[in-house]
């Protein structure tokens, strides 16, 4: 209890002074819906450290950005990553996707709650606003934010992605979760 | 002898059922849905470009590029027609205390085709009848579903036609006891009146079945059914069924709940349970229930070994009335085309005997 009163105030501390955001760990997820039968495309980032972070959290704002590379992501099946990184993403050409925060308030008692934030998504070399929720959390030391927010792929300049009838939506749905320490 | 010669005739005849091919198991690849691999919204036959590209992307040991296409790329057809065919065949062996025997049957030789405009698809299957010496010339041939689907928007399907009814898992083994221990094996399909709702995460399948009013000798129910499934997470789904079915001799409610479990990409279990409320006029109702379960691993990429178990009792109060069978096999699709089949049972009927049978069957199949 002591330990948890003793991280909870160390981490609120931190939320004041300038502090460096240390990400241990980071999860990017994205769902898009296709036609016909409502498939569900889901992908993730395979591994960890396809995304570097340099996160800042000064007077209870979120400040920084991170950078995706775009290589590591799949979807389950190889011919359709295949596609989703030669046709759609070019990821030879924009190999990663950055991200700046623009607007991102933490609460200061840090309870769990969804916050809207706004930040600048740069995609397929398409820089665009983008804005959602943040939903924080915090778990020991350790301080947890997870993004929830949608893109249109046609605001990016990436075609809509077909396969033999299959044709997927405009919408995506991303999720990004980062866990770290201040 | 007679009775395992009874038995023998009463296997074969019921695996030679219609294979209308479905994959429910792909549901372990995050596909919950038939509509996206097959031109029936209930899946089953003619599969689409995608489910072709599909069969050779996750199902396939072995594959080059495109080959998974009709004819293998030899012939080209325009966007508006989708064909297809298929060939099966089956070798059964049959090992009693007192009698052994195996047969070699063709179950299916047809060929299947789709034509679409808009919101239209009109799709027909011709192939050879299992009438061994018909009468009439046309009758060595037969068309085992030909319906129309007007698909008016995203989620909703109409579809009218011969075809099998939605009802509890779309397996392509119609001898198990959830189809044929049901009365839904080898020509059962009818002519019917369906609407379904399919989106991402649940779907909705809403038949009349209208019997066989082209050959009323056949005295095929007359009813309804529907099915609903939900989807849990990406790779599970579970669902009930219910139908209501009534002919000249009896009328009959069956329902029950379903399941499709991807565990992993290379495990998965499938299982059915349903009740029969059996009402033959002029005699008391029954209670009985069927349920089939298979349990499979993907050991490398379309090499399969499976575990299956089967029961049905027609009769809760007649013990008699049990027939059950559990074992398991081997599937391999080797390469785009081609899949095979090999699964071995112990098997009673208490009606004939007591004691389990051995059973195994082999079975291959090829598509165009």
């Amino acid at each position: 209890m002591k330990l948890s009163i003793l991280c909870l105030f160390s981490l609120i501390h931190s939320l004041v002074l300038a502090a460096p955001y240390q990400v241990s760990s980071s999860k990017v997820e994205f769902l898009a819906l296709a036609t016909p039968g409502a498939l569900k495309i889901s992908g993730k980032q395979a591994e960890s450290s396809a995304l570097k972070t340099d996160i800042k959290i000064e007077n209870n704002q979120v400040l920084g950005s991170s950078i995706l590379r775009l290589d590591t992501f799949s979807t389950g099946i190889s011919l359709r990553d295949r596609h989703m990184k030669e046709n759609y993403l070019e990821a030879s050409k924009f190999p990663e996707s950055s991200f700046t925060y623009k607007k991102l308030t933490l609460p200061t008692d840090l309870s769990s709650e969804k916050i809207p934030f706004e930040g600048i998504l740069k995609l397929h070399g398409v820089e665009k606003p983008i804005s959602g929720f943040v939903l924080v959390k915090k778990k020991g030391a350790q301080l947890i934010l997870e993004h929830d927010f949608k893109i249109k792929t046609s605001d990016f300049g990436i075609s809509t992605p077909k396969y033999m009838g299959v044709v997927m939506g405009e919408e995506v749905e991303v999720k990004v979760i980062l866990e770290g320490s201040l | 002898m007679k009775r395992a010669l009874n038995i023998l005739v009463l296997i074969v005849s019921t695996i030679a059922g219609d294979f209308a091919l479905g994959f429910p198991e792909m549901i372990r690849h995050g596909y919950p849905n038939c509509i996206t691999c097959h031109v029936s919204p209930n899946g089953g036959g003619l599969i689409t470009p995608y489910g072709r590209a599909l069969s050779q992307e996750v199902l396939s040991t072995w594959t080059t590029e495109n080959e998974s296409a009709f004819l293998w790329s030899t012939v080209e057809l325009p966007d508006w027609i989708n064909a297809g065919g298929d060939f099966r065949a089956v070798q059964t062996r049959l090992d009693t205390p007192s009698y052994r025997s195996g047969k070699w049957v063709i179950m299916q030789a047809d060929a299947e085709m789709a034509i679409s405009n808009g919101e239209f698809t009109v799709l027909a299957t011709i192939g050879k009848s299992h009438d061994s010496d018909p009468p009439k010339f046309i009758d060595h041939f037969m068309s085992r579903r030909h319906y129309v689907i007007y698909h008016p928007q995203e989620e909703i399907y109409l579809r009218a036609g011969r075809f099998q009814k939605a009802f509890g898992i779309n397996l392509p083994d119609h001898i198990v006891s959830t189809k044929q221990g049901l009365g839904w094996n080898y020509g059962s399909e009818t002519y019917n009146l369906e609407a379904s709702w399919i989106d991402a995460d649940k779907d909705l399948f809403l038949t009349g079945v209208f019997g066989r009013p082209d050959n009323s000798d056949l005295d095929r129910e007359k009813g309804v059914a529907t099915r609903a499934g939900f989807n849990v997470g990406e790779n599970h789904k579970a669902g009930m069924s219910y139908f209501y079915g009534d002919k000249s001799t009896a009328s009959r409610h069956v329902f029950g709940p379903y399941a499709l479990l991807g565990f992993r990409k290379d495990l998965f279990l499938l299982a059915e349970v349903d009740f029969q409320n059996n009402r033959p006029d002029g005699e008391t109702p029954t209670w009985g229930w069927a349920n089939y379960g298979r349990f499979d691993y993907e050991v490398v990429q379309g090499l399969h070994v499976f575990l299956a178990q089967d029961l049905i009792k027609s009769d809760f109060r007649d013990s008699l009335s049990l027939s059950q069978s559990f074992g398991g096999g081997i599937q391999f699709f080797p390469r785009p085309h081609f899949e095979f089949l090999g699964s071995y049972q112990k098997q009673r009927n208490l009606r004939v005997s007591a004691d389990y049978n051995d059973f195994f069957w082999a079975m291959m199949h090829f598509y165009l």
